[in-house]
């Protein structure tokens, strides 16, 4: 509903004269009020016990038959002024979109560019919640151009919340910010032994996902639980152990301080699991709301924090079955130190130009179609109703 | 006043006659067969002359042949008193619904005709007619009487006749009834539709004796089909009471209901040796009146 209530206000003159048209069906119910025809019969004995169940009958029939007739106005009115929005605020050119943020760090030449391709009446500049505003934007009004959107690299100045667009925007993206917010770095050493490589994998395939999309540049070093040597890990902040208990409680005092470690339990033969994703690609909302909790058991274990899984990771309701397993990894990996600020500065990835977009217009979809479905619906079932009334077989 | 004869009906039963099923005692020159032996056209029995009878009636013909006085007699044909009494109660001015935007008769209308052709045919076979409009408002009364006259004055009293409100209690009326109850027919045109026992009561009291009581029950085509659809507000003519229902949802009740009380309405009459007839005041008058004719000369043989 977006679409048709996105300037559709009481201060609207043409809103208002819709809700006059609701008196219409309020004032036929009230002068319906004594319903039926009157018919004088000779003697009402015959018909008295059939009597009061159906005057509740009626009752409902009438009030039914005025919800129907409100609908039918109210669905009019939004359908007509869905229309006239289309008529008079039809963005036929290419426009532009701008985001504070860019706006402050543009230079006078690129500010001049983008009036010179766009011009003044057709640049927009969006206001906080960014991302919201652009998408109410794209969904009542049509546009029939390009739609260009200039901004920083950085997710955080969306909003709260960047879901995924739906549609084929151009993105202006600044470089500026990922300077100015180093990459958070991270050295992991995975020990795995043979037969728990698969599990592995799907670790190593979230970490990278989420170093994509979180400015997380990931050192990764694979090692056997073998020949595991403590003294190998200098350097490295996280040890995700996937190998036997007794071999790493043996090295553990052998570790460097400060070291963490993440232990998941073996899983069961045979287990599988479905693959690591992300949903949303290429957008994905980067608040840490996933509560990490419930996954973990903290231990000290010879001076170094051991954070051991509940559950293993494979298996049919592993948490590697969760589509947003890389975002809790990655909570779980940078918990402490690092807050909803190092997330937003993560870069805003946009589809890459060989990414088919479905050829869709703004707004992608028009409740027009459906509200005149549905207003044929209401009227026939009024009509039908009506027609019920007091009338006589002919 | 003449309009209360339909020519297309006269010409149906004109030449029907009127006949009660009792035997009438009248004195004058009738169509109803008369117990009392007499002077006459047809010949009934010889019976020996006695002390008293007129010398004029002896069979002087079969004195020459048996030389014996013998009085010749005959079945008289005789006249009885026939009254029509109307229920002038508000249900009888019920109708059904107009058709193509022509209004149709009320119950009262179909009555007066029936009242009017009927009445016609009773004076037409010389018996004395009388005819007695009951409401709680008015009562209508034109006593007893014969000729082309007294039948005027019944059409001009049905011409006059509205519909009051309910139908008179029997103690109201008890006087006017001691005129009804004689040897004679009694011919009472009503819906039947009655508030206590009312109209049961007067029935029971009018069929005794040698009156004979003709019951013509008046229903309509939308009594009987209840064609109506959607809310409907029913209003009793009478007491204005009403009750608001679903039409089609109430039509099944409604004719159980109509069925109930038609069944029992039979039954009550039959207990009185009361005849019914009901007549559609929607169907045509002359071939309903054609067939309640017919109907009684059939059971009179």
């Amino acid at each position: 509903m977006v679409a048709l209530f996105g300037d559709f206000s009481l201060m609207n003159a043409g809103a208002l004269a819709a809700l006059a048209t609701l008196a219409i069906p309020i004032l036929i119910h009230l002068f319906n009020r004594s319903p039926g025809q009157r018919v004088v019969v000779g003697s009402i004995k015959l018909i008295r016990h059939a009597k009061s169940r159906r005057v509740t009958e009626i009752r409902l029939m009438h009030y039914l038959l005025l919800f129907l007739r409100l609908l039918i106005f109210t669905l009019l009115a939004l359908i007509l002024a869905g229309l006239s929005m289309q008529a008079t605020s039809n963005l036929d050119k290419d426009q532009a979109y701008v985001t504070p943020a860019w706006a402050e760090l543009a230079s006078d030449e690129e500010k001049q560019s983008l009036n010179d391709r766009f011009g003044a009446e057709n640049t927009h500049t969006l206001q906080a919640p960014i991302w919201a505003q652009l998408i109410e934007q794209l969904t009542s009004v049509k546009h029939s151009g390009e739609v260009h959107v200039y901004a920083t690299n950085a997710s955080g100045a969306f909003g709260p919340q960047m879901g995924s667009a739906q549609w084929p925007l151009v993105w202006h993206l600044r470089p500026e910010t990922e300077a100015a917010v180093p990459a958070i770095k991270l050295a992991i050493t995975m020990v795995a032994t043979r037969e728990r490589q698969p599990e592995a994998d799907q670790l190593i395939k979230a970490l990278t996902l989420m170093g994509e999309h979180r400015n997380i540049e990931t050192t990764l070093r694979t090692l056997g639980a073998d020949g595991f040597d403590a003294g190998s890990t200098q350097d490295t902040d996280w040890i995700i152990w996937l190998g036997p208990k007794a071999v790493l409680e043996s090295q553990l005092g052998a570790l460097p301080p400060g070291t963490n470690v993440l232990l998941a339990p073996k899983a069961e033969a045979g287990s599988s699991s479905p693959a690591a994703t992300l949903p949303g690609y290429p957008f994905s909302a980067y608040s840490p709301i996933n509560p990490v909790q419930p996954f973990l058991q903290n231990t000290v274990l010879g001076g170094n924090l051991v954070h051991t899984l509940n559950a293993p990771l494979l298996g049919q309701n592993a948490i590697i079955a969760k589509p947003d397993f890389p975002e809790i990894l990655t909570e779980i990996l940078l918990s402490d130190e690092l807050g909803e600020a190092r997330f937003s500065n993560s870069p805003v990835l946009v589809p890459q130009s060989g990414d088919n977009w479905p050829n869709v217009s703004y707004p992608q979809a028009p409740l027009e179609g459906w509200l005149i479905v549905l207003l044929v619906i209401a009227w026939v079932f009024e009509r039908w109703l009506s027609e019920r009334g007091p009338r006589r077989n002919g | 006043m003449e309009t209360f004869i339909d020519p297309k009906t006269l010409a149906r039963v004109k030449d029907m006659p009127l006949i009660a099923k009792t035997v009438a005692d009248g004195f004058l020159h009738g169509l109803h067969q008369s117990r009392q032996r007499g002077v006459g056209i047809e010949f009934s029995q010889y019976r020996p002359y006695g002390d008293g009878d007129d010398l004029s009636r002896i069979d002087w013909k079969l004195f020459a042949r048996s030389d014996r006085y013998f009085v010749r007699e005959a079945e008289r044909e005789s006249e009885i008193a026939i009254w029509f009494l109307l229920d002038a109660s508000g249900s009888m001015a019920v109708s059904s619904e107009p058709q193509a935007g022509n209004t149709r008769w009320s119950k009262l209308d179909y009555a007066a005709h029936l009242i009017a052709t009927l009445s016609y045919l009773a004076y037409g076979q010389g018996d004395r007619i009388g005819f007695m409009a009951l409401s709680s408002n008015r009562q209508h009364i034109v006593p007893l009487g014969s000729g082309d006259q007294h039948w005027s004055a019944i059409l001009l009293e049905l011409a006059r006749v509205k519909a009051g409100a309910y139908f008179p209690k029997k103690e109201m009326i008890d006087a006017m009834l001691k005129s009804l109850q004689q040897p004679g027919m009694v011919v009472m045109v009503s819906d039947f539709f009655e508030h206590g026992t009312e109209l049961l009561d007067l029935t029971k009291s009018l069929a005794v004796g040698k009156t004979e009581l003709v019951a013509i029950q008046l229903t309509s085509a939308d009594e009987e089909t209840f064609p109506y659809k959607g809310a409907v507000r029913f209003e009793d003519a009478e007491t204005g009471e009403q009750v608001l229902v679903s039409a089609r949802n109430a039509r099944d009740t409604y004719l159980e209901a109509k069925t109930a009380f038609q069944r029992n309405l039979e039954d009550q009459l039959l207990r009185q040796s009361v005849d019914l007839t009901t007549l559609n005041i929607d169907e045509p008058l002359d071939q309903a009146l054609y067939d309640f004719l017919k109907n009684r000369a059939k059971v009179t043989g």
